[in-house]
């Protein structure tokens, strides 16, 4: 039984108590503006851009954002897609996202590898690791086209478990200053190179998402890029997903412990004069930013 | 009893008599999963019953 009133449990927290479908939509719901009420990830006036892959996590988010905004006409949401072009994953999400777009009147703008880089993902990964290639791709095309659509922020599907993975991989990889650029928020504030990245889903559990996605009709369909059982992510997140069998709570420990040491982290972190490419003027910590120098490594006109 | 798990389009034949213990079966993690039997999410202590259609969902999307 729910532990608030007399119906089925959907979902079982790690603190062991039961929650009905109602009960659990009001828990998420709660969490989710408790995150973006006290990291201040949305002000007023915000203009916010959703990263929307056609997964559980984006479409989360905008569906979150959208619920709470709708009635707020100082507040703005575009959504905002990258098309990898992966065969048999990326092309089947698009008509979903664009029908979930459409329902919800929110504008939808799509930018291929295709059109920004020649290229489809497909035609170049062979002998590389797909995860890397595409990971700085694509982050560099979500901050130049969030910059054109001229939002202030920009929402992304990241959420706890992406968060726990990230900061093992950076501890086990010796890369902690990578992780002084995470958190519920991050980026500079009002600066012209950069725009804003908000995580409204960074406490609530892959499963978590998936229930509620689930319960709520967002997703249906599996949908897994075919490259992600290569990538050491993944490794990482089967690991974090044993501990947390043997030790529930593995994973919101590893995020709450490093929320503590982040200010910290920050404040060590260089604060150097931010670079701009040489070759796309794009920011960069070097005089060549990754995204021109993964095009060169590639041999494909940028 | 059958199983149906997207993540591998497969169907699998249990002999569980609840959810973590088919969990256990099939040996898959309760963290990456969720469990839906006729068409409602269940928790890990929902009692299989033999008429029950029971679809196993990964929880694990994108890349």
């Amino acid at each position: 039984m729910c532990n608030n009133c007399p119906k089925n449990p959907v979902y079982k927290l790690h603190s062991g108590e039961q929650l009905c479908q109602n009960c659990f939509f009001k828990y998420f719901e709660k969490k989710v503006r408790k995150t973006i009420r006290v990291y201040k990830l949305v002000e007023k006036k915000d203009e916010i851009a959703v990263a929307v892959s056609g997964g559980k996590d984006s479409l989360t988010v905008l569906d979150i954002l959208y619920n709470i905004y709708k009635e707020n006409k100082k507040i703005t949401l575009k959504a905002l897609m990258i098309d990898e072009g992966i065969k048999g994953y990326r092309n089947e999400c698009i008509a979903p996202t664009k029908k979930f777009c459409k329902e919800r009147k929110i504008p939808l703008e799509i930018v291929s590898y295709k059109k920004e880089f020649s290229f489809d993902l497909d035609q170049v990964v062979k002998g590389r690791k797909p995860c890397s290639v595409c990971g700085v791709l694509r982050r560099s095309l979500l901050n130049s086209y969030a910059k054109k659509l001229q939002v202030k922020k920009l929402a992304t599907g990241h959420n706890l478990d992406d968060e726990a993975q990230t900061i093992i991989m950076n501890q086990f990889r010796k890369n902690i200053g990578a992780s002084a650029r995470l958190g519920p928020m991050t980026g500079i504030e009002d600066h012209e190179a950069f725009v804003r990245r908000i995580k409204p889903l960074y406490f609530m559990s892959e499963k978590e998402i998936m229930t509620y996605a689930f319960l709520k009709g967002i997703v249906r369909e599996f949908n897994e890029c075919p490259y992600n059982k290569e990538s050491y992510r993944n490794q990482v997140r089967e690991m974090l997903n044993n501990f947390e069998e043997l030790y529930p709570g593995t994973k919101h420990s590893i995020v709450s412990s490093f929320m503590e040491i982040l200010p910290a982290l920050q404040k060590q972190e260089k604060k150097g004069k931010i670079k701009y490419c040489m070759k796309c003027k794009e920011p960069s910590s070097q005089d060549v930013c990754q995204k021109c120098a993964v095009l060169e490594q590639l041999k494909l006109p940028q | 009893m059958k199983v149906y798990y997207d993540r591998e389009n497969k169907e699998y034949t249990v002999k569980a008599k609840n959810i973590q213990d088919m969990l256990k079966e099939l040996k898959l993690n309760k963290n990456s999963v969720i469990v839906v039997v006729n068409g409602m999410v269940v928790t890990e202590e929902y009692a299989l019953k033999t008429k029950d259609k029971i679809k196993i969902l990964s929880v694990v999307s994108g890349g």
